[in-house]
């Protein structure tokens, strides 16, 4: 990216993102990257200022959004198919006469909204007084929220981190990051604590991991193979819910084998990493517990295509994949430049697209308010922030993709 | 003109009982300027932007006040934003941070009349600021 785009900040509230589109990962904090690449996997806690630790943290929470992409396939099919929703819309957005006025929100049928809710929508397959069911949602950020804790603070145990959770996140939209722990704790116990990452993996390899997640402490309670063996393997615990009729799980690799579901960022990147594994790597089980790894070579591997941070400085990572050379648009030369404006359009117009169906206040990074689209808000994932409004990239994204000026795009006026 | 007040506090613990109290200072103290027709609130809880996967900070209250400009209401809320979060920080012995844009209060205790000035004057020239743009 040009040095004159400066990167900006997210809005208050978050500590990092990753999206469901372009994979760039955003942390929120003070630019700390180079600390960050030599303190990454050392014990954190007491040695460093809360800031730090929090900014560490965050980084290793969205890095692990992007290992279950890789390896889990609810994830790698819900991002496959909000790519096709978005695909859908800018096709039937084309078929509108290039100069008809189109008043946001976008009066067309999209299964982008009915996606986005089933990943929040609860099962209620099992409950506890204090937790009504657990969503897909809740088996991702309860999975990462653990994976983390137990990557930056290798001596904490059931109590511990049941502690932790209850300060930090056992109220409103917070809970989603400790529901599923504390249903499968209320089950099982402290035998838990060894086994939650690798039952949120195998749920998170179904088609409904809410219900998955749930079939698996109710097959495990049930066999009572905790009695006897406290650390069970990934093949034991899948033994364990076979026996008890649950079945049909895929690795994102089998889904792609299965399906042949493709995806502009994530298909590359598992073809990259699927290659260049170790010999007889054994990566279900470094995916169902990445905290057990220390080789930093396989974290290099599989680390998210784009960082950037609030303190303007932005990394590509170095070893992308080639995002052209399986897609249907293949080119011979790819630079990482094309490879990073992929993941920068990508983003933007996927943003647009959630923009049009559904006009919100979505958080604006820009400071142009100057600009005469700026009150659209279709841009506000558009990462580089131009020195001025004239030089904003957008525009010609937009027109590009949609086939129509952005001027003939407007908000519905309130009445 | 909406004002969009980040409130960070140190212990996450304590969000709870902050929105509550932030809600009674609305419901009591700030009732008269709240009622006014000039002013609307909301109390928002962060949430993630749509088709991304974040980390949430659980520590973040965010204010929003509709004022309308001109009407003199901006300064005797933020007094008493202030005032509010200074007592509770003085009954539960917590750090919080008030940030506005790009700006950023740390109010670890009581502010003397001076500081809780200079930081409204602050607040109010960045409002007016973003507001010319």
């Amino acid at each position: 990216m040009n040095d004159r785009y400066r990167l900006p900040p997210l809005r208050e509230g978050i500590k990092g993102e990753i999206n469901w589109f372009g994979w760039m990962l955003t942390v929120n904090f003070p630019d700390m990257s180079g600390q960050f690449e030599e303190k990454q996997r050392s014990h954190l806690e007491s040695q460093v200022p809360r800031d730090y630790l929090d900014f560490s943290t965050t980084i290793t929470h969205e890095g692990i959004h992007f290992i279950q992409a890789l390896t889990a396939s609810y994830i790698y099919r819900s991002a496959c198919r909000l790519w096709h929703g978005v695909q859908e819309v800018i096709q039937k957005v084309r078929l509108f006469p290039s100069d008809a006025v189109i008043t946001l929100p976008l009066q067309i049928e999209s299964s982008i909204g009915s996606m986005l809710n089933q990943m929040r929508t609860k099962s209620r397959n099992l409950s506890t007084p204090d937790v009504p069911g657990v969503s897909p949602l809740d088996v991702i950020e309860g999975a990462t929220v653990f994976i983390t804790h137990r990557m930056h603070l290798e001596n904490m145990n059931n109590l511990g981190y049941l502690q932790r959770i209850k300060e930090q996140y056992s109220v409103g939209n917070l809970r989603t990051y400790s529901d599923a722990y504390r249903l499968a704790e209320w089950y099982l116990g402290d035998d838990i604590f060894d086994i939650f990452s690798v039952i949120c993996f195998l749920a998170l390899c179904s088609q409904e991991p809410g219900q998955m997640f749930c079939r698996y402490v109710r097959a495990i309670g049930r066999s009572g193979i905790l009695h006897d063996h406290k650390r069970l393997t990934v093949q034991e615990i899948i033994d364990s819910g076979i026996a008890f009729g649950v079945t049909e799980l895929r690795t994102t690799v089998q889904e792609i084998d299965t399906s042949g579901l493709w995806h502009p960022i994530l298909f590359p990147y598992v073809k990259k990493v699927v290659e260049n594994l170790p010999d007889r790597f054994n990566f279900v089980e470094f995916a169902a517990r990445p905290y057990e790894c220390d080789d930093v070579k396989i974290f290099r591997l599989i680390r998210p295509p784009l960082l950037r941070f609030e303190g303007k400085v932005g990394n590509i990572a170095p070893d992308l994949p080639d995002f052209f050379s399986d897609g249907p648009a293949s080119s011979q030369k790819t630079t990482d430049k094309d490879n990073a404006n992929l993941i920068v359009t990508l983003m933007a117009i996927c943003g647009a697209v959630l923009a049009m169906l559904w006009p919100d206040e979505y958080y604006m990074q820009c400071p142009h308010t100057n600009c005469p689209y700026y009150g659209l808000r279709l841009c506000y994932a558009y990462a580089p922030v131009p020195p001025s409004y004239q030089e904003c990239g957008f525009i010609e994204r937009f027109e590009s993709v949609f086939e129509r000026s952005l001027s003939t795009v407007q908000l519905r006026k309130e009445e | 003109m909406r004002y969009t007040f980040s409130i960070v506090i140190d212990e996450p613990a304590y969000v709870e009982d902050l929105h509550n109290s932030l809600e009674s200072w609305i419901a009591s103290e700030a009732s008269d300027m709240i009622n006014d027709p000039a002013i609307s609130y909301e109390i928002k809880e962060p949430a993630p932007t749509p088709g991304s996967l974040a980390l949430l900070d659980a520590g973040t209250i965010q204010l929003v006040l509709g004022i309308l400009s001109g009407s003199g209401a901006l300064t005797l809320t933020l007094r008493s934003l202030f005032r509010v979060l200074e007592k509770y920080i003085d009954a539960h012995k917590v750090v919080i941070k008030v940030k506005f844009g790009e700006n950023m209060v740390e109010v670890s205790g009581k502010l003397s009349e001076q500081e809780r000035s200079k930081y409204m004057e602050e607040f109010i020239q960045h409002s007016v600021e973003v507001d010319k743009k």
